[in-house]
């Protein structure tokens, strides 16, 4: 159905046009809030992103999986606008090692826990969007998307070590961001 | 305090599931903005170039450049370089054409001398008969007038002998010059020796002691 949908549209079909952009507006910005820093900027990343993946339609080659292909696609122009905002990327990366080893605490394997699943999707993307970009971008690769540490590297040109790091510190951070968004403090 | 505060263990496969689940309300503003511009994209395939692995391309270019260079000789080339730097132009400031000035000078006719009857000088056996012709004939008769008035004028008169300047001048009688102008100052000046030699005779007369008897003749 999706390779038909894409060739109408490649056609130059308007219903089939529309009847894409409706199914897939929901998934994707779902994903562009998480990848963004608030709305607003999640708002910009999918129409940009979106007017990629329509782009990159003739080099789609009728596979099965349309909507992974889409998805990859998508996920690509997003990083690629991320990226592009050097002041808010790049900026945060840098962080004193001993900083660093302060703050690591073993919160995912504490023993006692409280089940923070009852919790609201949007409480989990409002932390999500407090943490720096390279946090968030690589929390989400990682944890929501689960791409595997050498793909990642790839994408954010970054080494397998350092994005090891910075998963460990996003985690920690996302952790945080959390705690003071349900109790108001750190 | 901090025993108070619970830690969290964040279900990560929990926490996933909730946020692909995750649903945003559809946006007809948006959906239409990005149907408005997918509407005016193309979508052609471009024309992608075979990739070429550079290997295989840069020996293949230099084999192609070695072969020209056998075809074309080393010679030609040469001449082509050496002939270069002569046809550049350092900044050669061009100035403006100038145009020919073309003025047109407007001749003022010659004037034709009108055939008067005033002018005519009447033969005095035709007198009667020429008053009576046309202008055309007077007119004729006019210029046998003048023609006898230009001969009249043009009687050969016997020039003085040429001025040694106007010899110079007339390229015809080169010759006869030539010989004038030898001939002249030699006279002068065997006259000049002559009156040297004369007047040194005197004056050796005059310094002799015997010469006071001599009748001196002072050539004049």
């Amino acid at each position: 159905m999706s390779q038909d949908l894409v060739q109408a549209c490649m056609q130059g079909d308007p219903s089939a046009r529309k009847q894409l952009i409706e199914q897939h507006y929901s998934p994707f910005m779902a994903m562009a809030r998480r990848y963004a820093k608030n709305n607003e900027q999640a708002d910009t990343f999918f129409h940009h992103a979106f007017i990629y993946v329509f782009k990159q339609f003739t080099e789609y080659k009728n596979e099965n999986d349309f909507d992974g292909w889409m998805k990859e696609n998508f996920l690509c122009s997003v990083v690629q606008q991320l990226k592009n905002c050097k002041a808010e990327y790049y900026v945060t990366t840098t962080t004193r090692i001993d900083e660093s080893k302060k703050e690591r605490t073993d919160l995912f394997h504490q023993a006692e826990l409280e089940n923070v699943n009852d919790l609201p999707a949007e409480d989990y993307i409002k932390a999500l969007q407090q943490l720096p970009a390279s946090f968030r971008t690589m929390y989400n690769m990682f944890v929501i998307e689960q791409y595997a540490f050498d793909r990642i590297s790839v994408m954010l040109e970054v080494s397998e070590s350092s994005a090891q790091n910075t998963l460990e510190r996003a985690k920690n951070q996302f952790a945080k961001n959390l705690q003071m968004h349900l109790h108001g403090y750190a | 305090m901090l025993d108070k505060i619970p830690t969290y263990r964040i279900d990560e496969s929990a926490l996933r599931s909730k946020l692909l689940n995750y649903k945003v309300e559809v946006n007809a503003t948006e959906c239409s903005a990005i149907e408005q511009e997918v509407a005016a994209m193309r979508f052609k395939k471009t024309i992608t170039l075979p990739k070429i692995n550079l290997r295989v391309l840069v020996p293949a270019l230099l084999i192609v450049a070695l072969t020209t260079v056998v075809c074309f000789n080393l010679d030609t080339i040469k001449d082509l370089f050496s002939a270069a730097p002569e046809t550049k132009i350092e900044n050669k400031v061009s100035l403006p054409v100038t145009q020919p000035v073309v003025t047109t000078q407007t001749v003022a006719a010659i004037p034709v001398p009108t055939p008067t009857l005033e002018n005519i000088i009447p033969a005095t056996d035709h007198a009667l008969l020429l008053k009576k012709q046309d202008s055309i004939l007077a007119a004729n008769k006019k210029a046998d007038s003048l023609k006898l008035a230009a001969a009249k004028k043009a009687i050969p008169v016997i020039a003085p002998p040429p001025s040694d300047s106007v010899a110079k001048n007339n390229t015809i009688s080169k010759q006869d010059t030539a010989v004038q102008k030898t001939d002249t100052p030699v006279k002068k000046k065997k006259k000049r020796r002559r009156r040297s030699a004369a007047l040194e005779d005197i004056k050796q007369s005059t310094l002799q002691e015997n010469s006071a008897d001599d009748d001196v003749v002072v050539p004049q």
